[in-house]
């Protein structure tokens, strides 16, 4: 894979891009707020009853050529990207409430949203997953598959991919991981190559948790597969390498959407100016199953450890000691159930400048659900504080 | 963004990609690299990142803001 990425080719591809005719299935793990809110999202701009807001594919332009030849066409018409109109739905989730019940349950949407698109939510049911109580401890499903190994779970699901393509009429199918995170797991030999990980399905090693049964699934299937939560899923060799040889596109991990989106813009600023940072405090309040999953230590573990590698990677203290050596980064997660899934964050930021000058952000969002802020709130406040250098 | 990465995964496939779509990185808080790679995490990167490989895909020149034949 090094040397193949895409910005070593200095030379167009040689190949042309197929055309995205016919119809694109596109199937989430996971039925809830991110997935529910998506679906009515597409099918309200289908009735043309609200704007893609938020999404590149539907509303962003892209400069070709030089500025002076003014080429901006819209991302959507300059490459061939599938349609609105040809998006066909389905999903896998553990509890059995269809697309409307669940998208009710999370609290994202206004029944004012949903109304307009009840009749189209109530027709997405759930097919049963594969779910293993051990991985995400606090959800309890009844519409959960059987089966003896995992492999059998796999092969299950390959079934479904197969059944839901036909029933549909798709030409092709994507999925994309929309479910809760699961328990900390470290890749071992079971994911270190593809003969090791399909014998560890067959003994139902418990290092092969449900995600990567429908990763595995997926890439048998010949379908591109995009992991929005932080589980490794398709992230360890053996999948990497499956990927490669079927020709299937992977990406991950974890959805970037409202504190640490805002992290990825402030710090790259930050630096670029070469002012440094002494602490970053972030907490979280959300209520609803995603909360309660990672009320869980091990899940928050998955997911902590996804939110703080961000600062360092853009910071580099080792290269910049004076302004980023032994920064405090702290990310808190509560539980907190009257929120239901509209989440809310809250950051504070200790900066130092000019002559060690403290200066001081305080930010709130409401994150994450449906894909941008609803609503921000910043306040700096640049002071005197200290003139000492922090320590 | 879920709509966003179905899209372009399956523009990916069609475009004969495979494996690890680091350009789909603008999306992710740990985004996939190959083994040995630093992920990006820098947004304004990552957007160049995707812009780029959607020129390169189609084929079209790569921008990179250099701009000085404006001012020959």
């Amino acid at each position: 894979m090094p040397g193949s990425s895409p910005e070593n080719r200095t030379t167009p591809r040689s190949s042309k891009v197929q055309p995205a005719n016919g119809r694109l299935g596109i199937l989430t793990v996971g039925l809830g707020a991110v997935a529910t809110t998506f679906m009515a999202g597409v099918e309200s701009v289908r009735r043309g009853r609200s704007k893609p807001i938020g999404s590149l594919t539907q509303m962003a332009t892209i400069r070709l050529g030089k500025r002076t030849e003014n080429r901006t066409p819209l991302i959507k018409a300059f490459a061939p990207l599938a349609a609105l109109d040809d998006l066909v739905f389905g999903a896998w989730d553990p509890i059995a409430d269809d697309a409307l019940a669940a998208a009710r349950h999370a609290g994202v949407l206004d029944p004012r949203d949903l109304d307009p698109v009840a009749d189209f939510l109530s027709a997405i049911k759930p097919m049963p997953a594969v779910f293993d109580n051990k991985y995400v401890t606090r959800i309890n499903g009844q519409n959960v598959k059987k089966g003896k190994t995992r492999r059998d779970l796999a092969e299950q699901l390959r079934q479904d991919m197969r059944d839901f393509k036909a029933r549909h009429k798709c030409d092709r199918l994507v999925i994309v991981w929309c479910a809760s995170t699961e328990i900390f797991i470290k890749a071992g030999p079971q994911h270190a190559t593809i003969e090791q990980f399909e014998k560890a399905m067959e003994r139902n090693d418990e290092a092969i948790a449900p995600s990567m049964l429908y990763a595995y699934a997926a890439m048998m299937e010949g379908i591109p597969f995009c992991n929005g939560a932080p589980n490794l899923t398709v992230d360890f060799p053996a999948m990497v390498q499956l990927a490669n040889d079927r020709g299937v596109p992977i990406s991950g991990k974890d959805f970037k959407t409202g504190q640490t989106w805002m992290k990825t813009i402030i710090a790259p600023g930050l630096k670029a100016r070469m002012l440094g940072l002494a602490g970053w405090y972030s907490t979280n309040i959300l209520g609803n199953r995603d909360g309660e999953v990672l009320d869980d230590p091990a899940s928050f573990k998955t997911k902590e450890e996804s939110k703080l590698s961000v600062l360092h990677t853009i910071l580099q203290p080792e290269k910049y000691p004076d302004l980023y050596k032994d920064f405090s980064h702290v990310v808190r997660i509560n539980y907190y159930p009257p929120r239901g899934d509209n989440k809310e964050g809250w950051d504070n930021i200790d900066i130092f400048g000019w002559m060690a000058t403290r200066c001081r952000s305080r930010s709130t969002s409401s994150v994450a659900i449906p894909s941008w802020p609803r609503r921000w709130c910043w306040t700096w406040r640049c002071s005197r504080i200290s003139r000492t250098a922090p320590a | 963004m879920v709509l966003d990465l179905a899209l372009f995964s399956d523009f990916a496939h069609r475009a004969g990609m495979k494996g690890i779509q680091e350009w789909l990185s603008f999306y992710y808080k740990s985004p996939m690299a190959a083994p040995g790679l630093q992920p990006e995490h820098d947004l304004f990167i990552q957007q160049t990142k995707l812009k780029n490989t959607l020129r390169h895909l189609m084929g079209e020149e790569q921008i990179t803001h250099l701009g000085l034949e404006y001012y020959a």
